[in-house]
């Protein structure tokens, strides 16, 4: 299936750009999609995903299809129609 | 017609009416009801039904509406005419149509739209909405240099420290039931912090019921000259005081709360000769001994019933021994009598207190709230500010949060709280538990990401131009923008990295983001574009290509009305409150809500869609009420939705109008949160390791081989500030800090003639000098003198004074503008943090704080 992920705050100057497409297997979820996008970006695009294995750094917020995969079953969120937002909000600061 | 009919007949012309709303004078946001006569602003008052204030008012919220009317203000949209930028330039303002400024940013933005790492955006406006679309504009379009954040030291420790020791945004005493208060470089119940018309009051309650207050500042300000003792300290060197208070609490009165140290910190893990966890095999948990079965267990082990805080034990041929014994060996070091040369407060003087502290902490009391039974600490330590801005600020700060750790004061009746950290209404928010066992995830009402010094994040080489990838522990960077800015290659950074277009809120960034001006105005002039909103043209919109005219508090709608109302009001059971900005006035001709221009720029960038997804995000907008891409909204309706989103349908804009605000009790589990967090706060910090070899590594790479990682360590050491090492080798005499006045704090009072006027009245515009080093010096009060730092010569007034510290030199306010647009304080007082060096030797590798005590000289 092809997938379209676009990337917001700090990720497109981690990957090089706004936008990918990605070709997965039929029936792949939110976490082999980011698998993926580890495997092409690196350990500076995966260490500012996850804090811990299978742990979303709370800095990210990942939505497909418009939902926020929260409420789709997280990481084994379906791809759906493969329209994906992957953003990385900044940290509330303070003073 | 007789005189008495002529003014009858004047009064009955005038119309008078009553507006309730919030203050936006600073980033509180107190209630207040606004009275107009012909539709003119003529007083405010406070608003007696708001929690946040009680009807109580600070100098500058009373004088808010002479900003509404400064003649200066800026009402329409202006370019430069002169290319030429700098301190002193004029840069030949010329008025330009709406159209014109957003097309001139726009194309900008789209100028860099393929390396949109080179926007740099600051938010830091608090005061309502704007920080949080400011924040969705910059994130949409894809830069990470997105600024929620203002000063170069305020909240760089505080907030980390916070979130990874009580869940919450920022620390609070609470007042209605503390017996013992201690204030550290904070002027918290008096003159700063906000929430502080609330404080106040419960401050001169608890002084009433007999609290005792003790300050231990470099200057006897606001609090000090109230509290029942003063005790002047070196600036730079309260960890000092703090491992040695915590000394005579463990290890020489044996004063500390062992069923809380147990159960709810890391004390009892075992840590190997490594400095590392012990950790099980098969899940890699932290391990503890159980003296109860006398068996190694996880921490989490539901087995577990009393777990060691002593001695020694082999767990699978390794040596270890609780983190407790660790810490309690390591604060022996810091006898009163050997941190007394660097904080120069008497070893008699810090066993007093500490002694006074630990008995007055009635360890094993409990108290019971309606009907809730809870541990009983009435004794805290709060600091703030003055502790933060430290070349080891994060060290500085930490002894001090672990006075309260460590005889269970956090979160309970009495002790120190956490802001903001948790409620049930309107929504459910509480903190979390992470790896370890540990608190992990802050609460916060607004689910955005928090900067909680725990776990931090892995370094990777720099692709961010503020270097923050180095910096794996720090809330944020932007200190560093100038300094990386000198030499990008340093930290493996090219001129492609740079930033080029800097778009802002009104905050005054070269006044107060940083230090050194000379350095900042370098940066500036680097940048190839700068718009920002202005209230008035202060010294950074100078730089500026485009001016955009942003509204008074009094004529804008806002759904956040202030940081008051969710990250830092009132703690304990003053009941949760909610409010609106609702326009006192009509906006002036010529100026927009900035909501709308960021939709407008957004739009034409093609990034409305992401701006709306972290809006909705932000403001748990869901469903119908969710903000859609295929239009834009006016503020008005975003408010109003966002009123219903959370308090239902009947509560929507037009019932906040007319009834001001909504109010919710809060139960003694909300507000006193410690026994039902199921997390473990920490005494000793393994991660940092983890962070120190990570960063190692990645240095080695960089080949940054003079990174000072000694602030990478579990258990805190006292470090001195350059600045204290240049007045021991003689080249300075004194040491300057920064200090607060309440009619100044917090944002807009400059400009204002009232404020001016208390400004004048009071002698706030001259530094202050302890009276016997002045007359040594040959120096009277109210002398005109040159004050030097390594990086500034600026002319100043002294005041001479007993209420400070002999090696201090004290710079109140947020003075020294030369700004055209601010002629009332143009040419007035000093401005305190163009006289620290900005440099990577000036800034805390773990909270990313700049040094602000600097060595001066004070000479005619």
């Amino acid at each position: 299936m092809e997938v379209s992920v676009s990337f917001m705050g700090e990720l497109p100057a981690i990957v090089g750009g706004r936008s990918v497409c990605v070709t997965l297997p039929p029936d792949s979820t939110v976490r082999d999609l980011l698998a993926k996008l580890c495997t092409s970006y690196g350990e500076t695009f995966a260490c500012q995903i996850f804090s811990a294995p299978e742990t979303l750094r709370q800095t990210m917020l990942v939505f497909v299809d418009g939902e926020n995969i929260k409420g789709r079953g997280g990481l084994a969120a379906p791809l759906g129609a493969g329209q994906v937002e992957v953003i990385m909000l900044p940290m509330f600061g303070g003073g | 017609m007789d005189m008495t009919e002529s003014k009858n007949l004047t009064r009955a012309a005038v119309q008078s009416r009553v507006v309730t709303t919030a203050c936006g004078m600073c980033y509180t946001g107190c209630g207040i009801k606004v009275h107009l006569e012909n539709d003119v602003v003529v007083r405010i008052e406070g608003n007696v039904d708001n929690p946040q204030n009680r009807g109580k008012m600070c100098a500058k919220g009373k004088a808010g509406f002479m900003n509404l009317y400064n003649p200066n203000r800026v009402k329409v949209p202006m370019k430069r005419t002169n290319p030429n930028k700098g301190v002193g330039v004029d840069p030949e303002w010329q008025e330009i149509s709406w159209q014109e400024a957003i097309d001139t940013i726009v194309a900008q933005f789209q100028r860099i739209q393929d390396t949109p790492k080179k926007l740099w955006i600051q938010c830091w406006e608090a005061m309502g909405d704007n920080m949080f679309w400011m924040s969705a504009l910059g994130n949409a379009f894809g830069t990470p240099h997105v600024n929620i954040t203002g000063s170069p030291t305020c909240g760089k420790a505080v907030h980390p420290i916070e979130f990874l020791a009580g869940g919450g945004f920022h620390q609070q005493p609470d007042l209605h039931y503390a017996n013992y208060c201690l204030l550290i470089g904070t002027q918290f119940g008096y003159a700063a912090r906000g929430s502080s018309n609330h404080h106040n009051l419960d401050m001169a309650d608890a002084r009433a019921r007999g609290m005792k207050l003790v300050v231990v500042d470099p200057i006897c300000g606001f609090a000090a000259s109230k509290a029942n003792e003063w005790i002047p300290i070196r600036p730079g060197t309260d960890a000092a005081l703090g491992l040695s208070m915590l000394h005579v609490l463990l290890n020489e009165l044996g004063i500390y709360d062992a069923p809380f140290l147990k159960n709810k910190t890391n004390a009892p893990y075992l840590v190997g000769a490594n400095g590392r966890y012990v950790r099980d095999a098969a899940r890699g948990e932290p391990q503890v001994f159980d003296l109860a079965d006398g068996c190694v267990k996880t921490h989490d082990d539901a087995g577990l019933v009393d777990p060691a805080l002593s001695g020694n034990y082999t767990v699978d041929g390794q040596s270890c021994v609780p983190a407790f014994d660790l810490f309690c060996e390591h604060v022996r070091k810091y006898a009163p009598e050997t941190t007394e040369e660097f904080t120069t407060i008497p070893a008699a003087t810090v066993r007093r207190i500490a002694r006074e502290f630990g008995e007055a902490a009635c360890i094993g009391q409990t108290i019971t709230i309606d009907g809730v039974e809870l541990p009983y600490r009435p004794v805290v330590v709060d600091w703030a500010r003055g502790t933060q801005g430290h070349k080891h600020g994060f060290h500085n700060c930490w002894p001090l949060k672990l006075l309260n750790i460590v005889v269970g004061s956090v979160n309970v009746p009495g002790g120190i709280l956490s802001t903001g950290a948790a409620g049930r209404f309107p929504h459910d928010w509480w903190p979390e538990g992470g790896p370890d066992g540990m608190l992990a995830h802050g609460g916060h009402i607004i689910p955005g990401p928090v900067p909680s010094a725990f776990p931090g994040r892995t370094p990777t080489p720099p692709v961010r131009a503020d270097i923050g990838e180095l910096f794996p522990l720090a809330p944020h960077h932007h200190v560093l923008h100038p300094i990386v800015a000198e030499n990008p290659a340093k930290f493996g950074l090219t001129d492609a990295d740079k930033i080029e277009v800097f778009f802002h809120v009104p905050v005054n960034t070269i006044m107060s983001s940083f230090g050194d001006t000379a350095k900042v105005e370098s940066f500036f002039k680097s940048l190839r574009f700068m718009a920002g909103f202005a209230v008035e043209i202060n010294e950074t919109n100078q730089f500026d290509d485009i001016i955009l005219p942003f509204p008074s508090y009094l004529e804008r709608f806002d759904f956040v009305t202030g940081m008051g109302s969710y990250l830092i009001g009132p703690c304990g059971q003053d009941d949760f409150h909610w409010q609106v900005r609702q326009p006192v006035v009509p906006l002036s001709p010529g100026v927009r809500h900035p909501q709308e221009v960021i939709q407008e720029i957004a739009q034409r960038l093609g990034v409305l869609g992401g701006v709306f997804r972290v809006i909705n995000h932000y403001y748990r907008l869901e469903g119908d009420s969710a903000l859609k891409p295929t239009q834009r909204y006016p503020v008005d309706n975003i408010v109003d939705r966002t009123a219903r989103a959370w308090f239902g349908d009947d509560h929507g804009l037009g019932w906040f109008q007319e009834n001001a605000q909504i109010r919710h009790p809060v139960s003694p589990e909300v507000a006193y949160i410690g026994p039902a967090l199921k997390a473990r706060m920490p005494i000793y910090l393994e991660h940092f390791l983890d962070r120190r070899d990570e960063l190692e590594k990645v240095l080695a790479k960089l080949k940054l081989d003079d990174w000072d990682l000694s602030d990478f360590v579990p258990i805190s050491e006292f470090m001195p500030c350059p600045s204290y090492k240049a007045v021991q080798q003689g080249q300075y005499d004194l040491i300057a800090v920064h200090y607060k006045f309440p009619y100044i704090y917090g944002a807009f009072g400059n400009e204002n003639p009232w404020i001016n006027e208390i400004c004048e009245q009071t002698d706030a515009y001259s530094i202050l000098l302890n009276e016997d080093v002045g007359l040594k010096k040959g120096l009277r009060n109210g002398d005109e003198v040159w004050l030097e730092s390594p990086v500034k010569k600026a002319r100043a007034r002294v005041k001479l004074t007993q209420c400070i510290h002999p090696q201090v030199v004290g710079v109140g306010g947020h003075f020294g503008h030369w700004a055209q647009g601010m002629p009332i304080s143009r040419g007035k007082g000093v401005n305190f943090n163009s006289l620290c060096p900005t440099d990577l030797e000036h800034v805390d590798t773990i909270s990313g704080s700049l040094d602000h005590c600097v060595e001066v000289k004070v000479y005619k």
